[in-house]
């Protein structure tokens, strides 16, 4: 067994010493351990996911659900730039742009199906965020927010100009996915069940892309590559200092980045089937930035409830359409004033599990490890030994 | 040819203006006050609302304009004093992407407060200067112009004066290298800031009421490319350094106004910011900042 | 035995000041060797061109048979873009690859990283040495369970050597000061380094707390570990080292074993300066001098 485990690390000229002790498992129950709740709690929410279309499949309930559920994966693209890697994007905007953009022109112009514009989008994004991110990762974080900041007004108005964009009226009637002659638009009949086109796209698209989305940007914060972005966030020099190309993990991060917000773009051009590039303002970018500052940053749980209430929000609250972004804009500044962590910090810890966890050890632990001998001599003595010695 | 310079002036001073505050705070408190270009927006719309409420409309007169300025300046020069107090104080000791964040939520708070009281459409702003002017070595001059460069230049020579004679300016630059020992030198450091934000904001409040006279109509969102601009220049001219943000601004403007004759007038932000970025890449501490040695 | 790292007539220049000025040494392979000098003189700075964090203004450093100071063509710096081709990665080598050729560094003041947790916070320093993909990360494949189990268990063989007994799961910021020492050079040895570089490990830890220190630094050697370390507490330098090399200015002014550097009057003099009071006197002083710059320096980054 240790063979194996040592063949999962490169070779290395050093090796820690097997632990002297062995490590209590760690608790499996739902409500015993945090991640077994945490995976309770995401079954639930994808169970509701699946049954929302029978509880009520009108054609607002569904497209409030599709628009959520973009919101949901905007959130968590924006949440790996600067909830893990701490980098503050603030055009984020422009790579749900350019997945929406080029998978409109794609299937508009070229007349490609939905499915082969994918990764053709995929690969767009990747392009889009080296081009943006190669020479301004460099930068100090202010400066990055700025230049990314221009970055998306320059998407905008690069597809308010070109005429393959359409211009300022943008792109109309976007197919939906198709399948060997056979499309979404048809609806489906399974066991005298009818489902129409909406439903279909939700179930077999627009869910499975959000839960895959949601569940690869948790799985990828806990791998190696995530613990470089936090590494990264927490302290450039010392991540450097430890192995990490900072830089490399930097545009990983905003790669990743844009490929999410690309294929969110894609859903929302094909829920659309209609863009332009007044979806596209410096105003969305700042309101993903909020739903993710706002639910916690780097908290999976925080940030899907904070791209829930924003996109949920001017539904529930239709009188106060007005004042949303007022509302926001005030939010914001206390939520960071009073609660910088969030609602949900990614550092929070279920508060009935919170006793369970040890307290940090006494000060004097350090004591165990000094051998006998050298207590014996007094502190503050003459010889050269211990002549420095009270001092801490 | 002259015609553009002169353009690129105009326009450029009204960018050194607002980039002046974007560089005196960073270079104070090391913080992007992303709510700088939304105190431009509400310089014109307190100028606004002052001439609003005496019934005055259409106006074209010169001593009437530099009252609503001064007027101007001070109520932004309080906002932003304010501003610093309420939403940046309590947070100084913070990460900087918190700060960041903030002043993105003051911004919005702005935009869309003035939004709310004012409405969304744009307003005609009451006092404009006469269109009526000379032709100079091949350039169409207005007196209005002359105007507004003059004031333009006015204000900065006095803020090179407090800056660079004044004890108050002395403590801001010492600040500006080591808030803790500028401190231990009974420099009251809250107060010097918050000066520092009365300045910034005043120039920027200035800036937007003399936008709304030459330009004529105004609105909420009038701060946000500026801002943007404003910031570009501020790095042009190399971030902290108040001359550097003088010089940013007058060639940012310049640039711009060549850059639209040639590439088209839809082009002319995408020009400004692939510039941006640009400098960014290749000289990312401006034509006079001073290279920093970040300390580990 | 031969030299892991050489040094040779490095130089730094900030503006008109010179942080290092020629400064010239070797560490062999094991042993263990202590760089002191008054305040000022130069040791971190020197630290940071050594690890690559900074780029000296000349000279080289050889780790291991490898530059770690690239030499630009002269046309680069005749056209002043020196600076902008180094911003851009050419000609220097990052510190993330010295690190990978297995040169591991702690930071004088603590860098931890404050939003992980202790175990995270070690396997961190594993990245280089740990094979994870992409695409095994997403799917979670046996490949990268096994090698997350391999992370987790060499990380807590690390944090066992260095006698953390804390909770793994704590966030480093709620430990104690010393505490959080021994994570750090946790971290440092998870990076597997053939040199460790400590930055005045001792700042700030109680007697008891250096008294293991010493023990933990004499383990790490007995791994085969060469350790530099930069210290200000004599008693510790003097119990430790095997070699001594004294900087003041930016210069080495001596170099040899502890009992030759005690002895050295061009040392004592950069210690004491040059008025004959009685010993005992220069002794106490040297005491409550080093003293203060210690206090000074654990309080200046709070």
């Amino acid at each position: 067994m240790a063979r194996r485990l040592d063949l999962a690390l490169k070779h290395a000229p050093l090796r820690a010493p097997a632990p002297l002790f062995d490590r209590p498992r760690a608790a499996r129950g739902v409500f015993d351990s945090q991640t077994g709740f945490m995976r309770a709690l995401g079954g639930v929410a994808v169970l509701f996911l699946v049954a929302l279309p029978f509880i009520d499949a009108s054609r607002y309930t569904m497209s409030i659900a599709i628009s959520a559920l973009i919101y949901v994966m905007l959130c968590m693209g924006l949440n790996v730039v600067v909830g893990y890697a701490g980098l503050l994007d603030l055009g984020y905007i422009a790579f749900f742009a350019v997945g929406a953009y080029v998978s409109g022109i794609f299937t508009t112009v070229l007349g490609w199906p939905m499915w082969a514009a994918l990764p053709a989008t995929v690969l767009a994004c990747i392009i889009a965020g080296i081009i943006i991110g190669a020479p301004t990762l460099r930068l100090r974080s202010d400066y990055l927010a700025i230049v990314t900041l221009g970055f998306g007004e320059i998407i905008r108005i690069t597809a308010n100009n070109l005429t393959i964009t359409g211009g300022p009226s943008g792109i109309h009637g976007i197919p939906s996915w198709d399948f060997f002659g056979w499309s979404f638009e048809d609806g489906l009949t399974v066991f005298g069940l009818e489902f129409p086109e909406r439903v279909v796209f939700y179930y077999f698209v627009a869910a499975v892309v959000i839960i895959v989305g949601v569940i690869g940007a948790g799985r990828l914060a806990k791998g190696k590559l995530g613990r470089a972005w936090k590494a990264v966030r927490d302290d450039e020099d010392a991540a450097e200092a430890m192995g990490i190309n900072t830089y490399v993990a930097k545009i990983s991060a905003y790669i990743i980045g844009a490929v999410w917000a690309g294929l969110a773009g894609q859903l929302m051009a094909t829920h659309l089937s209609a863009i332009s590039p007044n979806s596209f303002q410096f105003l969305y970018s700042a309101l993903i930035l909020m739903a993710v500052v706002l639910g916690g940053m780097g908290s999976t749980p925080g940030v899907i409830i904070g791209a829930l209430f924003v996109s949920l929000a001017p539904e529930l609250l239709r009188d106060f359409a007005e004042w949303r972004f007022l509302i926001f804009g005030v939010l914001l500044v206390v939520v960071m004033l009073f609660r910088p962590a969030g609602l949900w910090p990614a550092t929070a810890i279920l508060p009935w599990l919170k006793r369970d966890r040890p307290q940090p050890p006494p000060f004097t632990s350090a004591t165990a490890a000094v051998p006998p001998s050298v207590l014996e001599s007094p502190s503050g003595a003459p010889d050269a030994d211990v002549r420095e010695g009270g001092r801490g | 040819m002259m015609q553009l310079i002169w353009n690129g002036l105009i326009v450029g001073s009204f960018y050194a203006l607002v980039a002046l505050g974007y560089s005196m705070v960073y270079g104070i408190i090391k913080l992007l006050n992303f709510a700088h270009g939304d105190i431009y927006m509400l310089g014109a719309f307190v100028g606004f609302f002052t001439l609003s409420a005496f019934g005055i409309s259409n106006e074209t007169s010169i001593p009437l304009l530099l009252v609503i300025l001064l007027l101007s300046m001070v109520t932004t020069g309080l906002i932003g004093v304010g501003i610093e107090r309420v939403a940046y104080r309590p947070l100084r000791r913070s990460p900087r992407l918190a700060v960041l964040i903030t002043a993105i939520g003051v911004s919005f708070t702005l935009e869309y407060g003035v939004r709310q009281i004012f409405g969304p459409n744009p307003e005609a702003f009451p006092v404009r200067l006469e269109s009526t002017g000379v032709d100079l070595l091949g350039m169409r001059v207005t007196a209005s112009q002359i105007v507004l460069v003059v004031i333009a230049a006015g204000l900065m020579l006095v803020l090179a004066h407090i800056v660079e004679r004044t004890r108050e300016g002395r403590a801001m630059r010492a600040i500006a290298l080591d808030p803790q020992a500028a401190q231990l030198m009974g420099v009251n450091v809250n107060r010097v800031i918050s000066t520092v934000f009365f300045i910034g904001s005043s120039l920027a409040g200035a800036a937007g009421v003399m936008a709304g006279a030459y330009y004529g109509s105004i609105d909420f969102l009038m701060g946000f490319v500026i801002g943007l601009k404003a910031f570009t220049a501020a790095v042009i001219g190399g971030i902290g350094n108040l001359y550097g943000a003088m010089l940013g601004g007058l060639l940012l403007g310049m640039l711009e106004s060549f850059g639209s004759a040639w590439f088209g007038g839809e082009w002319r932000d995408v020009f400004a910011f692939a510039f941006l970025i640009l400098f960014l890449t290749f000289k990312p501490t401006g034509l006079l900042g001073a290279r920093v040695v970040e300390r580990m | 035995m031969s030299a892991l790292l050489e040094v040779t007539d490095l130089r730094l220049q900030f503006g008109g000041v010179k942080a290092v000025d020629g400064l010239s040494f070797e560490v062999r392979e094991g042993e263990i060797l202590a760089v002191i000098g008054p305040n000022g003189a130069g040791k971190t700075s020197a630290f940071n061109c050594i690890s690559a964090f900074y780029l000296p203004t000349s000279g080289s450093v050889v780790f291991d048979g490898k530059h770690i100071v690239r030499e630009a063509p002269r046309i680069w710096h005749r056209l002043r873009l020196v600076q902008l081709l180094q911003s851009f990665g050419f000609y220097r080598v990052l510190p993330s690859r010295v690190t990978k050729w297995g040169m591991a560094r702690t930071f004088q003041n603590l860098r931890l990283f404050r939003e992980l947790s202790v175990l995270d916070n070690v396997k961190t320093a594993m990245h280089a040495n740990l094979r994870e993909g992409f695409w095994s990360t997403l799917l979670h494949t046996p490949g990268y369970r096994r090698a997350e189990e391999a992370c987790a268990r060499e990380a807590r063989g690390w944090l066992d050597f260095v006698g953390y007994e804390g909770d793994e799961h704590l966030y480093v910021t709620h430990l104690p000061y010393g505490e959080q020492r021994r994570v750090e050079i946790a971290r440092a040895l998870a990076t597997s380094p053939k040199l460790l570089l400590l930055d005045e490990p001792a700042a700030g830890l109680n007697y008891n707390e250096k008294q293991s220190l010493i023990e933990l630094i004499r383990k790490i050697r007995a791994l085969g570990v060469a350790v530099v370390l930069i210290e200000h507490d004599m008693g510790l330098v003097m119990k430790l080292a095997e070699r001594i090399v004294v900087l003041n200015y930016g210069k080495e002014i001596a170099d040899g074993t502890p009992e030759q550097i005690t002895s050295d009057p061009v040392v004592i003099e950069a210690y004491l300066g040059v008025d004959d009071e009685d010993h005992a006197v220069d002794e106490a002083r040297l005491r409550t001098d080093s003293d203060a710059q210690l206090n000074d320096e654990s309080g200046s980054r709070s």
